[in-house]
C-alpha cells in the first residue's frame, strides 16, 4: 500500500469567506462597497451597460461603411449624425437612466425592513443615503468611461474637441449628480408618486433631444468655464444637498432633527441677489432671485406637508442655548407650524432680497411684497387643509398637500382659459379664482396692474388662511411648552 | 451568573395615534440572564423591544442597559447590543459571504479584525458552505442563521431576539435553540420573544407576561410551571400497590384534596397548594395513614395554560404611570 494511500483524503475546501470580500479595500465606505456590490449586478446595470455597447458598436460600424462608401460631403454628414448619437446617448444614460434608477433605492431598503439593522450600526441615515447616491453617481462615471472609446474614434470623423468634450462630460455628470438626488428624495415617496414622476420625465423627454443635440454643439463643453457657471454650479449644489437632506430626513429615526440644513441651506440661494446686484447685472441677480424665489417655495411645499409634532428630544437642543436659541429653534422643529413661521420668514428676506434689485417705482415694490403674500398663503392653504382632515392625512400628507394646490392650480388654470375664450361671460368666475391662495397667486403673476377690489378679497382669503393656521397650530406649540415643562423635572413621573 | 441589574426599565410608556401601545411597563433583567417575553398579538411586545433596541423613543420612562441611558446615549447603547427583528426580506444581488461583510464594516470593523470577526460568526452559525450563495435563495432556517451572525458581528452583551423559531422546521428549531444555549453559556444577555411557550420555558431563566401594553407577569420559568406564582392548586398523580379504595377515601377525607380522576393504579388528584413544603408535609401524612404509595408525581402546568390563566385573572405588576395624559401628546408618533 503506497503512503498516499494511507493518508486520509482531507474533505475538498470549503468556499472561503474571505474570498468573498477581496474585491473592495476596507477603508472604503461600508454602504459604497454594499451598493456598488449589489448596483453592479443589477439588470439595470447591466442591461443598459450591454444596450449602449451594442448602439455605439453598431452606430460605428455603419459609420465606416459609409464614409468608406461616400464623399467629402456624406462623411461630414455621417460624423455629424455620430456626434448627435453619441451625446444622446450619453444624456439619456446620465440624465434618465440612473436617475431613474435611484427611484428605487430608499423603497428597497424600506419594503426590506432594513433600515433599523442599517441604523443599529455605525451606519447613520446620512451615511445610508451618501452611499447610495454615491454608487449611483460611480456607476453613471463607470458608464460614461465605457463610452469613452467610442467618443475618441468619432476624432476620425472629424470636427471633435477633446477638451471640450470633457467638459461637456463633466456638466452632464454633475447633472447626472443633482436629477439622481431628486430621484433618491423621491424613492422614499408614496408608490403612485414614484410613478407619475417617471412619467413626467419620459414625457418631458421632448426636451431631452434639443438638450442632447446642444451638447454636441460647437463650445459648448467651454460654457462651464464662464463665470455664469460658477452660479449655477451653486445652484446646483444647493438643489443637491437639500434633496439629500429630505432622503436622509425620509429614513432617520423620529428623534433626529434634520430641519436645520434642510431650511437652512435654501436660504442660501438669497446669498447671490445682492452680490449680482452690485457686481454684475441686474437681469443675473434678478435671474437668481427667480431660482431662489422657486427653491423656496419647493422647500416650503415639503416643509409644510408635514404633520409630525416635536419631540421632547428635538427641542431639547434649542431650549438648553438661552432665549435666542428658543426663537432660533421655534423655526427648526418638524412640522408644520414651525415651517410656517420659516416660510414666513422666507417670504420676507425673498422680498427684501427683490429690493436690492433696485425696484424703480413704488407701484412695483408694492407688486413685489404682494406677490410674496399670495405665495405664503398659497403655500400655507394646503397645510391648513391637512391640519383640519389630521385624522385621514396622517398615512401620505404630502400626496394630501399636492393634491389640494394642483387642484387649486388646475380651478386658476381653467378659470384663465375660460375668461380668455369668454371674456364677458367668465370675467366673474376669472375674478373668483384670482382671489383663491393658490390660483390667485398663479393669475397675478402674470398680471403688472393690481387690482384693488380683488386685492381686499386675496387679502381676506389670505387672512382667514393664516388665522385659521394660527388656531390649529395650538396644540403643537402646547405640546411644546409641555416638553419644556417636562424637561425641568426629568424622569418617568414628571 | 451575576445577579446585578444589566437592564433596568422603569415606567415605560409609548403612544401611537391616541393608543397606549406600552402603559408603563417596568421590569429588570440581571447579567446573563435568558428571559422570554410573552404576549398575545398586539400585547406591546415588539414596541417594548424596539424602545429597549433604541429604534424607537419612549413617550415617558426610563431604560437603562449596562447603566447607560438607552435615549439619551443611543450610540453608545448599540454598540453593546444586536437586535434580530421578526421578520426582514433578503437584500436582491447579494450573496452570504457579502451580508455578512457589509454588516461587520457596517459596525467598524476593518482589515484583519473583520476577516477574523467575519469567519468567527460564519463559522458559529455554520454558513460556511454558504457564503457565495444569494441570500433570495436560503431556507428559513439558514436565514435565521443569518439573522443570527449578523446580529452577533459586534459581539454584543445584550441580544434582543424577536420571534426568532417563527416559521422554522423542527430541526432548525433544535439548532436555533442549541445557538442560544451557547450565546447563554457565554455570558450574553438575552431577551426572546416568542408565541412557542414551550420552547421559551426551556430557553428562559425567567418569564415576562405582556398583556394590552403592561406586564401582567414577570418570574421564574420554573416557579411558573409550578404555579407557585399565583398561590393556585397543583395536580399530582398518586400510584399506589394494591386497591385503590383506601387512597380515594383518605382523598375524601383529607382537607385541600380533591379527587380528579380515579384510575385502575392510583388517582389524579387536586391540591388546594403548590407550595413544596406543603406538598412533602401531605406525602408524609399519605405514608403515615398506611396508604402503600408507589409514586408521587406533581404535574407542572404547561406555560400555555399558565398564560391563559394569567391572562383570565391578570395581576399587573402596577405601573408608574404619570398623573395627567396630555392630549398633545397622545397624537405623537
Amino acid at each position: 500500500m503506497s503512503t498516499a494511500a494511507s493518508q486520509p483524503i482531507s474533505p475538498p475546501a470549503l468556499p472561503s469567506a474571505v474570498a468573498a470580500r477581496s474585491d473592495f479595500p476596507t477603508w472604503l465606505p461600508p454602504m459604497l462597497v454594499k451598493e456598488l456590490r449589489q448596483g453592479l449586478r443589477t439588470r439595470g446595470f447591466v442591461g443598459a451597460f450591454v444596450v449602449f455597447q451594442l448602439l455605439m458598436a453598431l452606430m460605428m460600424i455603419g459609420t465606416v461603411t459609409s464614409a468608406s462608401l461616400g464623399n467629402e460631403a456624406a462623411r461630414a454628414a455621417t460624423a455629424s449624425t455620430v456626434n448627435s448619437f453619441f451625446w444622446t446617448l450619453l444624456t439619456v444614460q446620465l440624465l434618465l437612466v440612473t436617475p431613474a434608477r435611484a427611484l428605487g433605492a430608499l423603497q428597497s431598503e424600506i419594503d426590506a425592513r432594513t433600515l433599523d439593522l442599517l441604523l443599529l450600526t455605525r451606519l447613520t441615515a446620512w451615511r445610508v443615503v451618501v452611499g447610495k447616491w454615491a454608487s449611483l453617481v460611480a456607476q453613471s462615471a463607470l458608464l460614461l468611461v465605457a463610452m469613452l472609446p467610442y467618443g475618441i474614434v468619432r476624432y476620425f470623423g472629424g470636427s471633435v474637441d477633446l477638451v471640450g468634450d470633457a467638459l461637456t462630460c463633466l456638466a452632464l455628470l454633475g447633472g447626472c449628480a443633482v436629477i439622481t438626488a431628486i430621484m433618491l428624495w423621491a424613492s422614499g415617496l408614496p408608490k403612485a408618486v414614484r410613478i407619475i414622476v417617471p412619467v413626467i420625465a419620459i414625457f418631458g423627454g421632448q426636451r431631452w433631444r434639443p438638450l442632447a443635440t446642444g451638447f454636441s454643439g460647437p463650445g459648448f463643453g467651454y460654457a462651464i468655464t464662464r463665470p455664469e457657471s460658477a452660479l449655477l454650479a451653486f445652484n446646483g449644489a444647493l438643489v443637491l444637498v437639500f434633496f439629500l437632506v429630505a432622503a436622509v430626513r425620509r429614513i432617520a429615526p423620529v428623534a433626529e432633527n434634520h430641519a436645520l440644513l434642510a431650511r437652512g441651506l435654501p436660504l442660501l440661494a438669497l446669498l447671490p441677489v445682492p452680490f449680482l446686484s452690485f457686481l454684475s447685472t441686474k437681469a443675473a441677480a434678478a435671474g437668481q432671485l427667480v431660482f431662489a424665489g422657486i427653491f423656496l417655495g419647493i422647500v416650503g411645499m415639503i416643509e409644510l406637508a408635514s404633520l409630525r409634532l416635536p419631540m421632547a428630544a428635538h427641542w431639547r437642543v434649542w431650549a438648553g442655548r438661552g432665549t435666542f436659541g428658543r426663537f432660533v429653534g421655534r423655526f427648526l422643529l418638524p412640522g408644520w407650524p414651525s415651517a410656517l413661521l420659516y416660510v414666513s420668514l422666507a417670504c420676507v428676506l425673498v422680498v427684501t432680497a427683490a429690493f436690492f434689485l433696485g425696484l424703480p417705482t413704488p407701484g412695483e415694490a408694492q407688486r413685489v411684497i404682494w406677490i410674496a403674500l399670495l405665495a405664503l398663503g398659497a403655500l400655507v392653504l394646503p397645510a391648513v387643509a391637512l391640519s383640519l382632515f389630521e385624522a385621514r392625512a396622517t398615512k401620505s400628507p404630502g400626496a394630501i398637500y399636492g393634491l389640494v394646490f394642483i387642484s387649486l392650480s388646475t380651478f386658476g388654470a381653467i378659470a384663465a382659459a375660460m375668461s380668455s375664450m369668454f371674456p364677458v361671460k367668465y370675467t366673474g368666475f376669472e375674478s373668483f379664482a384670482r382671489i383663491l391662495p393658490v390660483s390667485g397667486l398663479w393669475l397675478s403673476l402674470g398680471r403688472t396692474e393690481l387690482d384693488t377690489p380683488v386685492m381686499i378679497g386675496q387679502a381676506a382669503f389670505v387672512g382667514l388662511v393664516l388665522f385659521v393656521a394660527f388656531v390649529q397650530s395650538r396644540l403643537y406649540w402646547r405640546s411644546l411648552a409641555l416638553h419644556e415643562v417636562r424637561d425641568r423635572t426629568r424622569g418617568p413621573d414628571a | 451568573m451575576s445577579t446585578a441589574p444589566f437592564l433596568e426599565v422603569e415606567g415605560l410608556v409609548r403612544w401611537f395615534e391616541g393608543v397606549r401601545a406600552v402603559n408603563g411597563v417596568s421590569f429588570s433583567i440581571a447579567a446573563g440572564q435568558v428571559v422570554g417575553l410573552i404576549g398575545a398579538n398586539g400585547a406591546g411586545k415588539t414596541t417594548t423591544m424596539r424602545l429597549l433596541a433604541t429604534l424607537d423613543i419612549p413617550d415617558r420612562g426610563t431604560i437603562r442597559l449596562g447603566g447607560i441611558d438607552v435615549v439619551e446615549n443611543p450610540n453608545e447603547v448599540r454598540q453593546r447590543l444586536g437586535w434580530m427583528p421578526d421578520h426582514f426580506l433578503a437584500y436582491k444581488d447579494t450573496t452570504v459571504g457579502d451580508y455578512i461583510d457589509f454588516f461587520g464594516r457596517a459596525h467598524g470593523l476593518r482589515g484583519d479584525d473583520l476577516t477574523r470577526r467575519v469567519d468567527e460568526v460564519i463559522d458559529f452559525t455554520g454558513l460556511g458552505e454558504l457564503v457565495r450563495r444569494p441570500m433570495d435563495k436560503l431556507s428559513k432556517g439558514q436565514t435565521q442563521r443569518l439573522c443570527l451572525a449578523r446580529t452577533l458581528l459586534n459581539d454584543p452583551e445584550f441580544l434582543i431576539l424577536d420571534e426568532p423559531a417563527a416559521g422554522l422546521d423542527p430541526k432548525a428549531r433544535l439548532e436555533f435553540k442549541n445557538l442560544v444555549r451557547v450565546l447563554r453559556e457565554r455570558g450574553k444577555t438575552i431577551l426572546i420573544s416568542s408565541h412557542i411557550l414551550s420552547e421559551l420555558g426551556e430557553m428562559c431563566d425567567t418569564l415576562l407576561f405582556m398583556d394590552r401594553g403592561v406586564v401582567v407577569h414577570h418570574g421564574e420559568t420554573e416557579t411558573l410551571r409550578r404555579g407557585t406564582t399565583t398561590g393556585g392548586t397543583c395536580i399530582v398523580d398518586i400510584t399506589v400497590d394494591g386497591p385503590v379504595t383506601p387512597l380515594s377515601e383518605w382523598l375524601a377525607l383529607r382537607q385541600g384534596w380533591k379527587l380528579v380522576e380515579e384510575r385502575r393504579d392510583g388517582a389524579r388528584a387536586e391540591f388546594a397548594s403548590a407550595e413544596p413544603a406543603q406538598l412533602a408535609a401531605e406525602l408524609r401524612r399519605l405514608v403515615t395513614d398506611n396508604v402503600a404509595v408507589t409514586d408521587f408525581h406533581r404535574q407542572d402546568r404547561r406555560l400555555e395554560e399558565a398564560f391563559v390563566e394569567m391572562l383570565r385573572d391578570p395581576q399587573p405588576i402596577p405601573p408608574k404611570l404619570p398623573p395627567v395624559l396630555p392630549a398633545a401628546e397622545e397624537k405623537s408618533s
